[in-house]
């Protein structure tokens, strides 16, 4: 196996278990609740296979779900993320097209890049999963505070793992 | 046909994504409408032997609460003990045991998963349908209630927390201004009692208030807006009372989940529903829900004969 798949699937696990063990328990000022998981789609190579990407978040959602009692919640809105990711990326191509690598990360696109890319995506994830959970338009302002407090907690996490745990910078990317 | 396939395969990622969001949606919706054992995982063993690991690895680090609350609660046994009683009524009392039918159980249970900070929280126990736990059983600890079961396995159990949206039970207070009125009728029945000779008798009415006449409780639907896992809501309360910040909350026994006067917890705040005559009124919880371990299922032992004349009286 390639060493590289192997390694993303056991920093996912590793993620995932971050998610349901700690991550799950927090709740800032009673707004602000991190989903971090989905980055572990975020970050997989622009090539992968669309429909084994979709199931990967699928299943992956339902895993979630089992730890929080929520059926079906943490999986629609992954496969939404699943879903949006290429066409994202597609309206994100820079000027060079992507060549400065296959991957979604920091080290070969950049910082700015990558913020902006996985902002969109967790707005969409985020803005799935409360909106999914309260489900009530009486509580519209409190599914707002929800989605923008985690969303910048999510997002902060996200930049923080990456710079910790992706690939190694170059001074290349950095001046970007 | 060809050109029908061709639009397929080009778009099969889209059509992929809406097969499985709908599945998705499906089994959300419909675990929101009927939480039920087929479908609230985590009564399942393989992820209920899991939380219980970890239960119990998280417990390890808080036996000095638990400790407290422990010995707390056997503070509290003793005082039942009868070694620890008299008998403080002037009238003799007839101790017969045929006078009084055990009408709860309670089943003890562990909680091996709970969860504070979602919009719909569930707990998880670690005793099930083996040791005589249903659905639909109360669930309450030393310091209140805590919930309902709705799931159950041969092991484990899955309570509907009260910080869930579906969640509503009965249950009432005895505003501060009532208990004052009834303090003084007992007080001059004591004086009565007095002028009568009875000196004895109305040193005991007037000091443990043995002859208050049963004190009027309001009730109202107990339920959470999803805004602080800390508070919850009673609703239904008449204007005219005038609850203070401090009375105690507790249940009614109108329904068949809890018996009558379990604590639930203390008035926090008290405000005028809007456009309307009823208050709204804030109750800060008896328990601190992400720190319970331990739990007691309410067995009402009469619960089916009740429910099947009370339905039988709502059908005519």
């Amino acid at each position: 196996m390639d060493p590289r798949a192997l390694r993303h699937i056991i920093a996912a696990l590793v993620l995932l278990l971050f998610q349901v063990a700690v991550l799950n328990e927090v709740s800032l000022f009673g707004l602000a609740r991190p989903l971090v998981y989905p980055m572990i789609l975020l970050v997989l190579p622009f090539d992968s296979n669309r429909a084994g990407v979709l199931g990967l978040a699928f299943v992956m959602g339902l895993m979630l779900d089992s730890f929080s009692d929520t059926p079906g919640l943490h999986a629609a809105s992954l496969v939404l993320v699943a879903w949006l990711r290429p066409h994202v990326a597609d309206m994100l191509t820079p000027k060079s097209g992507y060549e400065g690598g296959d991957r979604p990360r920091i080290a070969s696109l950049g910082p700015i890049w990558f913020v902006t890319y996985a902002g969109i995506l967790l707005a969409a994830h985020h803005t799935a999963y409360f909106a999914l959970e309260v489900f009530s338009f009486a509580a519209f302002g409190r599914v707002l505070g929800h989605i923008l407090f985690s969303l910048f907690v999510s997002l902060v996490l996200v930049v923080v793992l990456e710079f910790l745990f992706g690939p190694p910078l170059e001074r290349k990317s950095l001046s970007r | 046909m060809r050109n029908f396939l061709k639009f397929l395969l080009r778009y099969y990622a889209f059509f992929l994504f809406l097969a499985l969001e709908v599945a998705c949606l499906i089994l959300y919706f419909r675990s929101a409408e009927y939480p039920n054992a087929s479908v609230v995982y985590s009564a399942n063993r393989l992820a209920g032997n899991g939380f219980a690991r970890y239960a119990s690895l998280v417990e390890f680090t808080r036996l000095d609460d638990r400790n407290d609350s422990l010995a707390a609660e056997n503070a509290g046994l003793r005082e039942q003990l009868a070694n620890a009683r008299m008998i403080d009524s002037v009238t003799e009392r007839c101790v017969d045991d045929s006078l009084y039918r055990q009408l709860y159980t309670y089943i003890p249970a562990r909680i091996i998963k709970s969860s504070v900070t979602a919009r719909n929280n569930y707990l998880t126990l670690d005793r099930g349908s083996r040791e005589g736990i249903r659905p639909d059983m109360g669930v309450i600890t030393d310091d209140g209630i805590v919930g309902k079961v709705v799931a159950v396995s041969e092991h484990f159990s899955v309570v509907m927390s009260v910080l869930h949206s579906k969640f509503s039970t009965s249950a009432a207070l005895r505003p501060t201004g009532a208990i004052k009125v009834a303090d003084r009728v007992a007080a001059s029945l004591a004086a009565d009692s007095a002028q009568q000779g009875l000196a004895a008798g109305a040193a005991v009415a007037a000091g443990t208030g043995a002859l208050r006449p049963e004190l009027p409780f309001i009730s109202g639907r107990l339920s959470w807006d999803g805004k602080n896992p800390g508070r919850v809501q009673l609703i239904d309360i008449p204007g005219h009372v005038q609850p203070r910040p401090g009375d105690a909350v507790f249940t009614t026994g109108f329904g068949t989940l809890f018996p009558e006067g379990i604590p639930v917890g203390t008035v926090q705040e008290v405000r005028q529903a809007p456009g309307s005559y009823f208050l709204e009124i804030d109750v800060a919880l008896g328990p601190y829900f992400s720190g319970l371990r331990h739990a007691y299922v309410v067995n009402y032992l009469q619960k089916e004969e009740r429910q099947a004349l009370e339905s039988e009286a709502e059908e005519e």
